[in-house]
């Protein structure tokens, strides 16, 4: 068994496209949550978004290649060039060959889709575009990361809704750690503010329309967002022989699935897939110090994950901090995870556990300690990253100090 | 058709409900209907009637709920008010 590390980390997040923006903006609760600006709002219920604004794909993509490639999966070769750059990795012809490319998505190519059947049914086209197909692919972004960057390796998309960056980043720790990878591009990729999927998720009835408030006794539901986190895991072995900078270890994965209630989270289910990383990291419960959070701010979820937390965690759950960054960042479905798992590494890194955002008030169904608007700097010895998704899939990783 | 028995008939489509077992009294719950249950009836009497029923699956907020209240309040809502509510929105959308 290999020990895996996190070298590099690349994001293009609605808080900023590089680390230097991206963590400030966690540690000092910049919402990131707007009017929604990019598509056109008048069929819209809702009014706010955490988008992407400013994306600036000119540093990674010709015009030309730009317009062959849906927004999600661009932001997957952003984010995945910002990490290998990060992690200063030099990647041999030979080591591309067992490097993997693991891409968290929900939604697929919902820009490129949205568009296609407004021209298809709204204004009749005759045709489509011929690259409407291999632009809205849900593995667009796993293919794209493996050709700008050369990876040769096992590579694919990882679809478990709001929980398939973690389960991305998972599965490619698995593989460094059994032998079946040298080097993994993991994270979660995600681009679906369009009008079509907003209007399905208004139909849910879970959007807020006044700000995302994850655990606030006043919170309203959530917000989506968009964007995308890649990491570059190793070995720890080369990675220290070469001398990375090591942001976190990855110790354990779990995963679970509820089995009941496709759309309602379960605490049971939720507890373990909690419960089988920390076996999988073979630590006890009382040696993590903070839980990145699912904490998507609707009612159902944060009650759910606060007993999910009691349950996996017992008398120790009164001692761990709390947060969830979905209040600046909103939630980016498919990339969420990744974003997470990537402030649960910096976290670490920098021993400092970012805050919940927009906290208002305490809610008597939500009573752990939940970091509220201020950071705080701590002694993490071991993090862990909650994602629940749509479906009953739930993934956890645990982290570890370098 | 009255709006009473227009929304009894939604229901019984809607949930799978015989129609001669909903009376005005009924709760939803009782038939064992979920939240997915609610937000799909609540989809289909929007359809039905062409409205828009302000409910939130989301604890009350001054701000963000429904004029109708919270989501799980509907489940346990008698059959009669829910045909209110229709009714309400229905006269407003002609007044």
């Amino acid at each position: 068994m290999h020990r895996v590390v996190i070298t590099g980390i690349g994001v293009v997040s609605p808080a900023g496209m590089t680390l230097d923006e991206y963590w400030p903006a966690l540690v000092n609760a910049h919402c990131a949550i707007g009017f929604i600006k990019n598509i056109p709002t008048e069929r819209l219920n809702t009014r706010l978004a955490a988008q992407v604004l400013n994306f600036e794909t000119r540093t990674s993509f010709t015009d030309k290649q730009a317009g062959q490639v849906d927004r999600f999966a661009q932001f997957a070769v952003v984010s995945a060039q910002a990490a290998v750059k990060d992690s200063n990795i030099q990647i041999s012809e030979e080591g591309a060959l067992t490097t993997a490319v693991v891409v968290g998505n929900s939604a697929g190519g919902q820009n490129t889709f949205d568009d296609a059947y407004l021209k298809l049914y709204g204004h009749n086209s005759p045709r489509l575009h011929p690259l409407t197909i291999p632009r809205g692919m849900s593995n667009a972004a796993a293919s794209h990361v493996s050709i700008r960057l050369g990876l040769k390796g096992p590579a694919w998309t990882v679809s478990t809704a709001c929980a398939s960056g973690t389960h991305a980043i998972g599965q490619a720790f698995h593989m460094i750690r059994s032998g079946q990878a040298s080097v993994a591009v993991a994270g979660g990729a995600e681009a679906c503010l369009t009008v079509g999927t907003i209007k399905g998720w208004e139909a849910l009835r879970i959007l807020s329309n006044d700000n995302c408030r994850p655990f606030s006794k006043t919170r309203s539901g959530l917000v989506l967002g968009e964007g995308a986190a890649m990491l570059v895991l190793e070995n720890r072995e080369p990675a220290v022989a070469r001398g990375a900078r090591i942001y976190a270890e990855i110790l354990g994965f779990g995963q679970s699935a509820d089995a009941g209630d496709l759309i309602a989270a379960d605490a049971d289910g939720c507890a373990r897939a909690i419960r089988v990383a920390l076996v999988d990291a073979r630590v006890n419960a009382d040696d993590i110090d903070y839980v990145n959070a699912h904490g998507t701010g609707t009612d159902i979820n944060d009650r759910t994950e606060t007993r999910a937390l009691r349950m996996a965690f017992g008398a120790h759950a009164d001692r761990l901090a709390v947060s969830s960054v979905k209040a600046v960042l909103g939630h980016s479905l498919g990339a969420a995870g990744a974003l997470e798992i990537a402030a649960t590494a910096l976290s670490l890194h920098t021993q400092t556990i970012p805050p919940t955002a927009n906290f208002q008030e305490p809610d008597p169904d939500c009573d752990l300690d939940y970091v509220p608007n201020v950071a705080r700097r701590s002694r993490i010895r071991m993090a862990a990253s909650n994602s629940f998704a749509f479906g009953g899939l739930n993934a956890v990783l645990v982290l570890g100090r370098a | 058709m009255s709006v009473i028995d227009e929304v009894k008939q939604v229901i019984s489509e809607s949930l799978r409900i015989p129609v001669d077992q909903l009376k005005d009294s009924s709760r939803l719950v009782d038939f064992g209907a979920e939240s997915i249950d609610v937000i799909e009836l609540l989809f289909d009497l929007e359809e039905k009637f062409d409205i828009e029923i302000a409910v939130r699956a989301n604890r009350d907020n001054p701000k963000a709920a429904g004029d109708n209240g919270k989501l799980d309040e509907i489940a346990f809502m008698p059959v009669g008010d829910i045909a209110g509510i229709v009714n309400k929105l229905v006269a407003a959308k002609h007044a």
